[in-house]
């Protein structure tokens, strides 16, 4: 049997056209390559014959020039072509760059340079697990490889540059189709060319690391890319993903710490509270230094404030051990057909006691209607409802250490937040719209 | 056991991890040997495979998901407008199978054993669907492939320069199936194609 040897690659030649020098760095799927210097297309699969010509193409502005080399995610991968996408809307006209990249391990892959960001792609043979078509409404979900991603947007762009090698024969002002969907860091496209349709998988890229891969300077963009991530200090996000944890925490601690406690007197005090003062019955205390709650509360408390001196006196009646005033007020009304209220018809107050015993509320009120500050003689409310609990566990400290940390929290959140509205800022500007 | 084979062309020595029948290329001389009953029998020349950067090298463990494989030989096959790898792999357990490997598009394949009635090639055109076991494929792929090289450990006696007809199929969750319509019958093969950014070096 004969020797099969397999013929050497050629590697570089001269357009066939102009006698410009090009390069030849892609695998055996290249299928066209155009010259940067004539903007003729030639078939690498017939000798690199015309296919046809880009007229008048006009050089875009590219950071990274064809021919460049990089490691991206550990592939090494070398830039063989170049396509710049125009879309049209409104008037305005959005223009973005598509490297072609090749490595002899990983195949091709596309590099897209938008508004200084950069969104690695290759294609894949996911199709979506979730119905979605290439025109979808914004933020319609579908599920790709687990991510659930939202479609951005869903548009069709022409080619209006072309240089060096491609895949197919693209061709001047060719159209496609496109649906982008975005679950940061990932995005996924679906492309429609022709009758062709193609499925992309892309990964955002910090300019950070093109500009570490490529050698080039590292020109931070200002706004905020469809699939680009949330990156804050790591410091900070660690710190306020701590702070909300231990908010988080510290309310669950408040619920299990907090107590109303139990019941131990309950008394309706009527109208003679107002005029001469009134006297509750009794009620035992049998924890002395626990903390008591007292509420006070005045149903029929409408329009008008009341004072009440509540002192804690001995069975007998002979020693007062304490007094706690307590004051409510409750206004409400309509103001341009809108109800309004303010203030409370109950208030509680605590109080410890430091012996056993039994123990009476003595209880003098006071109060007018209306906007009087001066006490009305005649003021009378019904009836004042007073309860009296014991064992109550208030939490107090639980709850700042809760506000605290959500204080700290806050800022990362809320710069989340604002990033994921700028993410959607056209998308919000439309509705408003 | 390893066994030492003898090159019938050049004498070289070649270690071999499997007395299995296998296809064994001389790396000395390149000469292509099928090894059979303990005897290598010489079957000419196989083309020197152009040494490219390949995701996969014979010897090496490689990773996709919870599949551990090595690949322990390749066939080389051209189909006119360019050529991929066919790496013949072996998975920890000792279950073998096919890594299919054409500039970053790669599938994962074995055998299909059981009988198959499938179209004729001339039947077939890109886009016909198939229903494959009551899954729906679309032919994605039709060509005619030469095999061209070969290097390290193969199962069967492939010869430079044959030629079969082929069609790959794309079904759901990235199914592939790829049927060959051989001079010896027609043979199935079914796995799944995978993302090569998914594939790491143990």
């Amino acid at each position: 049997m004969a020797t099969v040897t397999q013929p050497l690659k050629l590697r570089k030649l001269s357009c066939t056209q102009c006698g410009g020098s090009i390069e030849l760095r892609g695998g055996h799927n290249v299928r066209s390559i155009v010259c940067q210097y004539c903007g003729s297309c030639l078939d690498s699969k017939d000798q690199f014959k015309l296919l046809h010509k880009f007229l008048n193409q006009k050089r875009p502005f590219m950071p990274i020039k064809v021919g460049a080399t990089a490691r991206l995610r550990g592939v090494q991968f070398t830039t063989i072509g170049v396509i710049q996408y125009e879309q049209k809307e409104d008037g305005e006209v959005y223009r973005w760059l598509e490297y072609l990249l090749f490595s002899h391990t990983h195949g091709y892959a596309w590099l897209c340079y938008e508004d200084g960001h950069y969104v690695l792609m290759h294609e894949v043979k996911d199709l979506p697990e979730t119905p979605v078509e290439i025109v979808s409404p914004r933020k319609t979900k579908f599920t790709v490889r687990d991510h659930t991603f939202k479609v951005f947007e869903s548009a069709g762009a022409q080619i209006s540059y072309v240089e060096g090698e491609m895949t197919w024969q693209a061709k001047q002002g060719e159209k496609i189709m496109y649906m982008d969907g975005v679950c940061p860091p990932y995005m996924y496209s679906i492309e429609m060319r022709g009758q062709e349709q193609e499925f992309f998988w892309g990964e955002y890229i910090s300019t950070s690391e093109i500009s570490e891969a490529f050698r080039i300077e590292d020109i931070q963009p200002v706004t905020v890319f469809c699939c680009q991530p949330f990156a804050a200090n790591p410091t900070f996000a660690a710190m306020s993903q701590g702070a909300l944890l231990s908010a988080g925490l510290a309310l669950l601690m408040y619920f299990f710490i907090s107590s109303s406690g139990t019941p131990v007197m309950h008394h309706q005090f009527g109208n003679q509270l107002f005029s001469e003062g009134e006297t509750s019955k009794e009620f035992k205390v049998d924890a002395p230094g626990s903390l008591y709650g007292i509420s006070v509360n005045t149903p029929n408390l409408k329009n008008a404030w009341s004072f009440f001196d509540v002192k804690v006196v001995d069975q007998k009646e002979e020693n007062q051990l304490f007094n706690m005033p307590t004051a409510l007020a409750f206004y409400e009304g309509y103001e341009d057909g809108e109800y309004w209220s303010e203030g409370d018809t109950e208030v509680v107050s605590y109080f410890r006691i430091p012996e056993s015993g039994d123990y009476k509320l003595s209880v003098e009120g006071e109060g007018a209607t209306g906007e009087s500050e001066q006490p009305a003689p005649d003021f009378s409310l019904g009836n004042v409802n007073v309860s009296i609990r014991k064992g109550v566990r208030l939490g107090h400290y639980t709850l700042a250490w809760f506000f605290t940390c959500l204080l700290l929290a806050v800022p990362y959140f809320f710069k989340a937040l604002s990033f994921e509205q700028k993410r959607w800022q056209d998308d919000d500007d439309e509705d408003d719209d | 056991m390893a066994i030492t084979l003898t090159c019938p062309s050049c004498g070289n020595q070649i270690t071999q991890v499997t007395r299995s029948s296998q296809i064994l290329v001389c790396p000395a001389c390149n000469t292509t040997s099928f090894l059979q009953n303990g005897k290598l029998e010489d079957l000419g020349k196989s083309a020197v495979l152009t040494d490219t950067p390949s995701i996969f090298q014979i010897g090496r463990t490689f990773k996709h998901k919870d599949w551990r494989f090595s690949p322990v030989g390749r066939v080389r096959y051209d189909y006119g407008d360019g050529w991929w790898d066919e790496w013949f792999v072996r998975s920890d357990n000792g279950k073998e199978g096919w890594v299919s490997v054409d500039e970053g598009e790669i599938a994962i394949e074995t055998l299909v054993q059981d009988k198959l009635n499938v179209p004729a090639y001339e039947t077939l055109k890109i886009g016909s669907v198939l229903n494959i076991n009551r899954i729906r494929m679309t032919v994605i792929e039709m060509n005619t492939a030469t095999m061209v090289g070969a290097q390290g450990e193969l199962p069967f006696r492939a010869v430079p320069g044959e030629k079969y007809d082929y069609i790959d199929l794309l079904g759901p969750k990235r199914a592939s199936f790829t049927i060959e319509y051989q001079t010896g019958g027609i043979e199935c093969y079914r796995g799944v194609w995978i993302d090569p950014f998914e594939i790491s070096e143990v």
